[in-house]
């Protein structure tokens, strides 16, 4: 039986817990903290930043459910 | 005396004709059966004109088949009202033509010189006149004035264009096959496997429109935003104060940027450099469709297909030529000086006008792109002789000062830049001001400039920051689409036609693929395009769609054939639907899910329940038909909360909640009735205040 996503019901990218989409995102919310990191030289936690980046407005609704999805971890 | 049937596109434009080929003699309006068919009579001549209702023919599947059977690979073309439902009048229509042909020894295809007017004319003649295609003429006009009408009826081409006609079968053929064929699967996949019942459409153009949309949300739903900031300083500079830039537009770590913030606050700077040089804005270019709608929907908000059926009402009135045209071109045979001459007659544009008469020499700015068929859009200089509505003044005063803008002069702009220094920090003070108006000034108020003034500054002068500060800035998402964007993205992939892209867009609203002016994409078009995607990725593929555009272009252009980009068109479909049936099981359970989601989200309110805070929803009493809101919490919680709702018209939950109260707010569309909002908690609470009062 094929594996489903864990933050949806659709099914699991090859080799991934997330469906295309949520990938996508996951991939995003990661390549983002380096970013974050060279903004604030380094000064900025995983915890902190996905924190801040579920507080924010602009932030996609996907990359929200992977940062909160990682914050449990 | 000679009898001849000319056909025209739309009653206004066989009335305009008849009047136009009349000669000042008298016109006869026949009405058989309730079609309107013109008399004139010339010397040696009489004419007959008549007029499609649209098309009056259609491609749809041999005789045999069922309405749900697929794949279909044998059409052919039958009368719209055997096709179509609510088309029956039509069956009227194709017999009055058909008896009027019968006294006619000569026919002229007069319908709009565009694949979509060959096409109706060609049909009509080929099969309401049985075969009066094969010596039928062709007029060829771009604006329904007396004059154009005249010249274009006596210089009537001997042959119909059949390469524009089989053009537009072929289009037709294409389409019909494509949207008939992956409509048919879905829908009955859905039907069949996830046991419940939605039309789901998508077509060649269609899926990769919808795709567009799909994949822009995608991108906003899974972006991340990344932090910069952005230095604002205000430089003092010969008593003004001047907002100057950094050098860097945006830094990207907060430590630099509180370093400039530290290092240049209240500090003097020295201008090290200052420039200035004018440049000119040249005019605008005339209007093709997609710009005038781009226009519309930019100063107006007016929606593509709105704008385009706008335009169309002015073409029939003669006030403007042709709107459906590619072509950035005013060629001179459309007598600029007339137009412009008549124009003045209006007192808005009498004054511009009478000032563009006086340019030593009358030339627009012509843009790049040509249509063989049509000039750009271009008012005709008639006079209107009716009140226009407020949505053709709109159009119509946007047509006129754009044609007027493209002859007048280049703006001239003058734009000045000044470098601080500032502690080894880099600011510029940017100025720009329009020397001379030019063209600005006759599109106005449809052309908007900013000016920014410097007051006069030299090097070596010092000046002082007196505020600086970083600004926390985030990265944004790229927008959703609205129907100018999305339309713009159609004609630069070069999918749809000038005349189809506008409707798509609709279609896509209308099947509940699309909401909102900024557009969202429902939850069926992101699993139809998820499911499209993983089974048939070709047919929502933008190369697929332009690949066969281009080869209709060349059947067009007389290089192809209909029957081989017809063959070629089903040969791609053919592996696809072969897929598609093998994986209806699958694409059913999946369509069939996201339907009852939908259908669910569409009933379900927002506001929960006042009494148990369950979901509240919209149900219909199978006994006494009546509908009201209901808790879900009935069974569970035994809530027994409801509220009235609207019996008649159309219910729609918007996402709007009540000042009074904050409850959701319910619309009620009726035919024949304005639309109406109303809050279901506040009219209950007044009916309860009214009731107590009696009591």
């Amino acid at each position: 039986m094929s594996k489903t996503c864990s933050l949806c019901q659709r099914k699991a990218a090859l080799s991934s817990d997330f469906c295309e989409t949520h990938k996508i995102a996951e991939s995003n919310v990661k390549a983002g903290y380096k970013e974050w990191a060279r903004a604030f030289d380094g000064d900025i936690s995983m915890k902190n930043y996905l924190e801040c980046i579920i507080n924010l407005p602009e932030t996609g609704e996907k990359a929200k459910e992977v940062a909160r999805h990682l914050l449990k971890k | 005396m000679a009898t001849t049937l000319v056909i025209c596109e739309k009653p206004d434009a066989a009335r305009r004709i008849a009047e136009s080929l009349s000669d000042g003699s008298q016109v006869l309006r026949h009405s058989k059966k309730g079609v309107p068919i013109y008399e004139v009579v010339r010397p040696g001549e009489k004419i007959f004109i008549c007029s499609a209702r649209g098309h009056l023919y259609s491609v749809d599947q041999k005789r045999g088949a069922t309405r749900r059977a697929y794949p279909i690979w044998d059409l052919t073309w039958k009368p719209r009202y055997l096709t179509e439902r609510g088309q029956e009048r039509l069956q009227t229509w194709i017999e009055q033509i058909y008896e009027v042909s019968r006294e006619a020894d000569c026919f002229v295809n007069a319908c709009d010189y565009d694949i979509e007017g060959s096409l109706i004319g060609t049909t009509i003649l080929r099969y309401a006149c049985k075969g009066a295609d094969r010596n039928a003429k062709r007029m060829k006009f771009s604006t329904l004035t007396r004059r154009e009408l005249q010249e274009a009826y006596a210089n009537s081409t001997l042959k119909l264009d059949l390469t524009l006609t089989n053009a537009g079968m072929c289009r037709h053929e294409v389409d019909w096959i494509y949207g008939v064929n992956l409509s048919r699967v879905l829908t009955d996949s859905a039907r069949e496997h996830g046991r419940i019942y939605s039309t789901l459409s998508t077509g060649r153009v269609q899926g990769p429109t919808l795709r567009f949309v799909v994949d822009r949300e995608e991108q906003i739903n899974c972006f991340v935003p990344v932090p910069y900031w952005v230095i604002e300083a205000i430089i003092k500079a010969d008593d003004s104060l001047i907002s100057a830039q950094y050098e860097k537009e945006r830094v990207s770590s907060k430590s630099a940027a509180e370093r400039v913030v530290l290092e240049c606050s209240g500090k003097a700077g020295r201008i090290t450099d200052v420039e200035s040089y004018r440049s000119k804005i040249p005019p605008p270019t005339p209007f093709d469709l997609s710009t005038l709608q781009a226009e519309a929907y930019r100063h107006f908000g007016l929606r593509p297909s709105y704008t385009l059926a706008t335009a169309e009402r002015l073409y029939l009135d003669a006030l403007i030529s042709y709107p459906r045209t590619s072509s950035q071109k005013l060629p001179p045979g459309i007598e600029y000086r007339k137009i412009l001459e008549n124009l003045s007659t209006l007192e808005e544009y009498g004054a511009k006008v009478s000032r563009i008469l006086k340019l030593p020499r009358l030339s627009p700015h012509e843009g790049e792109r040509v249509d063989p068929a049509h000039p750009a859009i271009y008012p005709t200089g008639s006079i209107p002789h009716r009140r226009l509505e407020q949505r053709e003044r709109k159009v119509y005063d946007l047509v006129v000062r754009r044609f007027m803008a493209t002859f007048g002069e280049p703006a001239v702009k003058q734009s000045e830049k000044a470098t601080v220094s500032v502690e080894g920090h880099i600011f510029y003070l940017r100025g720009i001001r329009i020397l001379t108006k030019g063209w600005m000034d006759l599109y106005e108020p449809y052309s908007h400039f900013e000016e920014v003034l410097l007051p006069a500054l030299s090097i070596g002068e010092i000046v002082n920051i007196t505020h600086i500060a970083s600004i926390d800035k985030f990265t944004q998402p790229p927008p959703r689409f609205n129907p100018g964007s999305l339309l713009k993205l159609m004609e630069d992939q070069n999918i749809g036609t000038k005349a189809t892209r506008a409707d798509i867009i609709e279609t896509l609203y209308s099947r509940g693929y699309i909401v909102g002016e900024r557009m969202t994409p429902t939850p069926l078009a992101l699993n139809v395009i998820e499911v499209l995607k993983r089974y048939c990725p070709n047919v929502i593929d933008t190369s697929l769609t332009r690949e066969l555009e281009e080869m209709m272009q060349d059947i067009e252009s007389g290089r192809d054939q209909r029957e081989s980009v017809l063959i070629e068109a089903i040969n791609h479909l053919r592996p696809v639907m072969a897929e598609l049936e093998a994986r209806a099981s699958e694409v059913g359970t999946e369509l069939g899910k996201t339907i009852r989601e939908t259908r669910l989200a569409q009933i379900t309110l927002l506001s929960p329940c006042p009494q148990c805070s369950s979901k509240l929803i919209i149900i219909r009493n199978r006994r006494t038909g009546k509908r009201f809101i209901g808790c879900t919490g009935r069974w569970e919680k035994s809530c027994t909360f409801s509220l009235p709702l609207p019996q008649f018209g159309t219910l729609t939950l918007l996402r709007k909640f009540c000042s009074q109260c904050g409850f959701q707010l319910v619309q009620v569309k009726a035919r024949g009735r304005r639309s109406m909002i109303s809050c279901s908690m506040c009219f209950l609470k007044k009916r309860h205040r009214q009731a107590t009062a009696q009591t």
